[in-house]
């Protein structure tokens, strides 16, 4: 029966005849990147308002104060998440 | 004759150098077809700019396809045109691997700088594996953006003269000319661009000959 639905073609389904029973030449074309996927753009920055407690944020200026070289605020909060996502393995990239 | 102009590097002046070499090869009268095999697609948008300066005409055909189907379409084209010319990206992709692998030559450009002939010995091993499946690939790597001074041409030569079990090095440049770009921009070749750049007309007629009148 003829269906008039389909589902979408894999790319692998584009080649035909011999080449699609070659393992090897499929192996081959793998091994090729896919432009598609090289081009992902990286995430764009995410941008949200932080509520804090007042007492936690006068004991983080205070921390931020001690340096001898001052951060901002947003500076110290970005490192607390690096090193917060190092801790729970991840990448901190 | 299926003519890939492929490598590992971008910005080395491939589409470029295919959109010419399609052009003058229509010109001279044969039925050729430009497959985009680059997901950039710049060969189409120039031929899209060259049916609008040309009342819609571009004198060849142009598809874009990617992956295998490259492979497909020019085992399917092969019969009706006798040229085909494929435009890759600069990366290892699928779609090289595809073209190479039907292809009857491949042309190499390689700027004059040391981080495009550093990309050399990933394109021996890319050509190794598809000549696996092509053995009678013949490939051929060329200078382009060539210098206009300094040993920077010369010593580039040096080292891809350093490969001959994996492609002939074609003793041709091509410069780095402002009307190559100009001309692309407007979607013509550099033979129809004006002011007329001799010297660079002069160079893609020497490649040319030597990609289709050389066995």
């Amino acid at each position: 029966m003829c269906m008039a639905v389909t589902r979408k073609p894999k790319d692998e389904q584009a080649l035909q005849g011999d080449w699609q029973e070659d393992a090897a030449f499929q192996y081959y074309l793998n091994k090729g990147g896919s432009a598609a996927k090289g081009q992902q753009e990286a995430p764009k920055d995410v941008r949200f308002t932080l509520h804090i407690p007042g007492a936690l944020c006068q004991e983080l200026d205070h921390i931020r104060d001690a340096r001898p070289l001052k951060i901002s605020r947003h500076q110290w909060v970005l490192e607390a998440i690096l090193e917060k996502i190092q801790r729970e393995g991840g990448q901190g990239t | 004759m299926v003519l890939v102009v492929g490598g590992t590097k971008g910005g080395s002046g491939k589409t470029l150098l295919a959109t010419n070499l399609t052009v003058l090869r229509a010109v001279e009268g044969h039925d050729v077809l430009l497959i985009d095999a680059d997901e950039q697609g710049s060969a189409m948008d120039f031929t899209r700019q060259r049916q609008q300066r040309r009342d819609g005409e571009a004198n060849y055909t142009a598809i874009q396809t990617r992956e295998a189907d490259v492979a497909v379409q020019v085992r399917r084209m092969a019969p009706k045109y006798g040229d085909i010319i494929i435009d890759v990206g600069g990366r290892d992709t699928a779609s090289q691997r595809a073209a190479l692998a039907v292809a009857d030559r491949l042309l190499i450009p390689f700027s004059p700088t040391s981080v495009d002939l550093w990309t050399a010995d990933t394109v021996v091993v890319l050509l190794k594996e598809a000549r696996t499946f092509n053995p009678h690939l013949h490939a051929s790597a060329i200078i382009n953006k060539a210098f206009s001074r300094g040993a920077d041409n010369a010593e580039t030569a040096a080292i891809l003269q350093e490969y001959p079990d994996h492609w002939t090095y074609l003793d041709t440049l091509i410069g780095n000319r402002k009307a190559f770009s100009n001309a692309f921009g407007g979607g013509q070749a550099v033979m129809e661009y004006h002011p007329k750049d001799t010297k660079a007309i002069r160079e893609v007629r020497a490649l040319y000959r030597y990609i289709y009148d050389t066995k």
